[in-house]
């Protein structure tokens, strides 16, 4: 499963160092996401599995990392849920699976937006679907054949 | 006196008459048990047991019923209540969820069958949080 958050994590550590900065934007990318320490703690983990022993980097995927979280900030909070009902009903205009349906809630749901996703899927809310639906979703997208 | 006796001529029979209708009436007949029953066939005789053998069934239908109406301290430690709740809630959900593995059976859901979850929902007093766990439980 692709979280978010391993995606943050990715662009932090691609030069296998973090720096302050780049800590400090981790922290606030889990609390955008709202991610319990728990389940950061497993992503940091796994992650940390894929690095390797010595490192000379600086902590150069700052940039990145900043510019990924400044993109999550301008329509995340606000436009989260909207965008979750979206996909929701989308994914039910061409055939909700079984398996679709269970591995994109369980996404949604790490993203603190398994319930707005759930409203469009089964259509306990009314959707708007004047937009498109940002890259942050590709994941539970291809999840749901969309 | 031939008027006299013309008159007792025909008085006498018209009074038997009468008494003969006096005692001709069956009073089994008058509270309608009478005779005419008697003369049915056998057909109605056995409807007629069927629907003494239907009372003693409707009051053995009835035991539960009662059990209710003098289970006042069952009612009152909530004990009734809460059982009868239970079971209506579980049948709601079991009625829900066999409907959910209806639609579902083919592994795909469309707007339709979703809609008429969402109606069956309403009907049935299950909240969407229910539903979810439904869902989830029923997919594992």
């Amino acid at each position: 499963m692709v979280h978010p958050y391993s995606i943050g994590l990715s662009y932090g550590w691609s030069d296998d160092a973090l720096n302050e900065e780049g800590h400090n934007l981790l922290n606030q990318l889990a609390n955008l996401l709202g991610i319990e320490d728990s389940m950061r703690e497993i992503f940091e983990m796994e992650h940390m599995e894929t690095m390797p022993a010595i490192s000379q980097g600086i902590g150069a995927g700052v940039s990145a990392l900043r510019s990924y979280i400044q993109d999550l900030e301008s329509w995340f909070p606000d436009e989260g849920e909207q965008h979750a009902r979206h996909l929701g009903r989308s994914a039910l205009d061409v055939g909700l699976t079984r398996s679709g349906w269970k591995e994109a809630y369980a996404w949604m749901e790490g993203i603190g937006l398994g319930r707005a996703f759930a409203e469009g899927a089964w259509m306990e809310k009314e959707v708007v679907r004047d937009c498109d639906l940002p890259e942050f979703f590709n994941h539970p997208k291809k999840l749901l054949g969309l | 006196m031939d008027g006299e006796d013309k008159e007792e001529e025909f008085s006498l029979p018209s009074a038997s008459i009468e008494s003969e209708d006096h005692s001709d009436v069956d009073p089994f007949e008058e509270l309608g048990i009478g005779s005419r029953v008697n003369a049915t066939s056998t057909e109605e005789d056995g409807r007629r047991g069927y629907d003494a053998l239907s009372d003693l069934v409707d009051d053995d239908g009835d035991l539960p019923d009662s059990d209710v109406a003098h289970g006042g301290l069952l009612e009152e430690d909530g004990f009734e209540t809460k059982s009868s709740n239970e079971n209506d809630v579980s049948k709601a959900e079991a009625t829900y969820v066999m409907l959910l593995q209806t639609v579902w059976v083919d592994g795909i859901l469309d707007p339709a069958e979703v809609r008429l979850l969402a109606k069956k929902r309403s009907e049935l007093g299950i909240s969407f949080e229910r539903h979810l766990k439904l869902v989830d439980d029923l997919l594992g």
